[in-house]
């Protein structure tokens, strides 16, 4: 009988689904190009604009246009790097120098903006690809069904006729022309975006100006923190003091007159003492935490543990002996641990509790966990917003996950150099 | 009593040594850093050593290590452990030396001068003296988790005095009450917090306060 065996079969069919995908990813690879071709008749007109938007800028008649002209190239482009980062699966990062100010400044800026070059330099070459690969396609087409066809049409007669034993292909055969589309689209689209991509010094640029940024941000936290620490100072301390003084000029006011009243005056004062200098330490202890100073920053977290009334499973190697950190990361990351312990027992109910610290690449990660009751809520007061606050200061991150029924899982991860 | 110092801000040390020799102590010896103690404990062996928790060379944790220090080499050397703030874990490491003749105070309590020295004559006579601060936080926070609602505010502030190290006597002294009406709050305390029967020792108290509060405040630090 002409019934293949079950090997040859399924060696076929696998055959068929490969080929079906084939095809199908070459229809989109060919589309892709095609829908590319109006792309290029306008990167054809725009080969033209350009040059002649240059020559009227150089002779001013029609500077106030060239800025307009540079921002329909950069829409323009802007929709090729969106195509093409689309069939490449990765989007084309974009970064223009932003087009503001006097009109002068808009002509000076869209002139010198390296991205216009490079973004002129793609007109052509979206022309002659775009255009090019098309007619190529347009002709592989026929080409393709006639060959790979043939083939496919051939193995299936084959397959029907054959009756030798079970022998399964080591590899099935592929498809002889289809996936050259793939590779025509793909290639297109990689040169796009290798055109379009920001250049190296644009990049560069892009990075000063972020961390300037977080620089900047790290600079008011710190002036925040500044400004704190000298209200507390001056309202809280200096103030007491002021009180104390004045109650020991009673004291010697009446020292000879009422010498029990003197004494009562002294005992307010030292009463006044006492709460200034609480008032110190609490201070004191924001801004350093003293422990921190002692013991580094994992004997400071075992101290914390101590203090948390449950079992607290500590991961502290990262942070061990030798591993200083910066001292303004080792107070964040202490104000953090404290924190979520003192939420842990507070709200949560749990029995148990992680703290792990990990550094890789210049940063230092800890998560916090429990095993209570969850639905940590960010607002009223938990202390999750002030954690948040203390974190984003240094440039670091907090996730934080915490279903209803548990478990909390806290996440923070700080730059700490290397 | 015989007495040496170790402090490294020369306006306290002085300020300690006129207060204590005004009050008919001596003090046999100061130290203005962490390596001078053993050494000068050896010489001089007084009758109690008042330590300081920051020291140099180093600034950290010198005193602490120096209480722990003399402790193995003289057990019977009452110690009081003085600092610039208190750290709960810090009062764990010495309770696990053993309550008797320890303490450990904020250094603003030596301006208290009555109740200092009441508490540096409680530890050289075997008792314990725990900075009111600690004991306050441990309640604080163990008060949430473990039944102390039941306590009456009377009964609250005599467990906090009790875990201080105070005796009956001072405790009486303290909340202007007398000591009959303190043996009734304690009792009142121990039954309330089905502690084991009461009568044993006051530093012994301290410990089994300090362990139904803190769980297990001294056995902690003896990692």
């Amino acid at each position: 009988m002409g019934t293949p065996p079950a090997g040859r079969t399924a060696n076929y069919r696998a055959f068929m689904a490969y080929f079906s995908s084939q095809l199908r990813r070459s229809w989109q690879a060919s589309c892709h190009l095609f829908f590319g071709v109006p792309v290029a008749m306008a990167a054809f007109l725009g080969c033209f604009a350009v040059p002649i938007g240059v020559f009227f800028t150089l002779f001013v008649i029609g500077a106030p246009a060239w800025p307009e002209i540079v921002r329909i190239l950069r829409r323009f482009a802007g929709y090729e790097r969106v195509r093409a980062g689309g069939w490449l699966g990765k989007p084309i990062p974009e970064l223009y120098l932003p087009l503001d100010g006097s009109p002068s400044d808009r002509v000076r800026l869209a002139l010198t903006d390296p991205g216009t070059w490079r973004d002129a330099l793609w007109l052509p070459f979206a022309t002659v690809s775009i255009l090019g690969f098309s007619a190529v396609v347009l002709v592989l087409w026929p080409l393709t069904l006639l060959v790979d066809g043939t083939a496919a049409a051939v193995r299936r007669s084959l397959e029907r006729r054959d009756t030798a034993p079970f022998d399964p292909a080591p590899e099935p055969p592929r498809a002889l022309l289809l996936p050259v589309f793939e590779i025509l689209a793909d290639a297109q689209a990689r040169w796009t975006a290798a055109l379009l991509k920001p250049s190296a010094s644009t990049k560069l640029g892009q990075r000063v100006a972020e961390l300037s940024e977080s620089r900047a941000g790290a600079m008011e936290a710190h002036s925040a923190e500044l400004r704190r620490i000298e209200r507390d100072l001056h309202d809280g301390v200096q103030a007491q003091l002021v009180a104390l003084s004045m109650r020991i000029g009673l004291a010697r006011q009446q020292v000879r007159n009422d010498p029990d009243a003197a004494t009562e005056w002294l005992d307010e004062a030292q009463e006044e003492i006492d709460a200034t200098l609480a008032a110190l330490r609490g201070i004191v202890r924001t801004v350093h935490p003293p422990v921190l100073t002692d013991r580094g920053l994992a004997g400071a977290v075992r101290t914390l543990a101590v203090s948390a009334d449950i079992p607290v499973e500590m991961n502290l190697a990262a942070v061990e002996n030798g591993h200083r950190l910066p001292a303004a990361v080792e107070a964040a990351v202490y104000f953090v641990i404290a924190e979520c312990l003192t939420n842990i027992r507070k709200h949560s109910g749990a029995t148990q509790a992680s703290v792990r610290f990990t550094r890789a690449d210049g940063s230092l990660q800890v998560v916090v966990t429990d095993n209570g009751r969850g639905g940590a809520e960010e607002h009223g007061g938990s202390g999750l917003l002030g954690i948040r606050r203390r974190v984003a200061a240094l440039d670091g991150t907090t996730e934080i996950t915490s279903p209803p029924g548990g478990p909390t899982r806290m996440k923070v991860e700080l730059p700490c150099g290397s | 009593m015989r007495i040496l110092i170790a402090e490294d801000n020369a306006l306290l040390r002085e300020g300690m040594t006129l207060l204590l020799t005004r009050n008919g102590h001596e003090v046999v010896a100061t130290c203005a850093s962490g390596p001078e103690i053993m050494p000068t404990l050896r010489r001089t062996e007084p009758d109690a050593a008042v330590l300081d928790v920051r020291l140099p060379p180093s600034f950290r944790d010198e005193g602490l290590r120096a209480a722990v220090a003399a402790r193995q080499e003289f057990p019977e050397l009452p110690i009081l452990v003085l600092s610039q703030y208190v750290e709960q874990a810090y009062a764990a490491e010495l309770l696990a030396l053993g309550a008797r003749g320890v303490g450990y105070l904020l250094k603003d309590r030596v301006g208290r001068v009555e109740q200092f020295l009441e508490a540096l004559e409680r530890i050289s006579e075997g008792g314990t003296a725990l900075d009111p601060e600690v004991v306050n936080e441990i309640i604080q926070q163990r008060a949430s988790t473990r039944s102390l609602e039941g306590l009456t505010a009377r009964e609250h502030e005599v467990l906090e005095l009790m875990a201080q190290g105070l005796a009956n006597a001072a405790i009486a002294e303290r909340l202007f009450v007398t000591e009959r009406a303190v043996s009734k709050h304690i009792r009142g305390i121990f039954d309330k917090l089905n502690l084991p029967a009461e009568g044993t020792s006051v530093h012994r108290r301290v410990l089994a306060v300090l362990a139904y509060l803190g769980n297990d405040i001294s056995g902690e630090a003896s990692r």
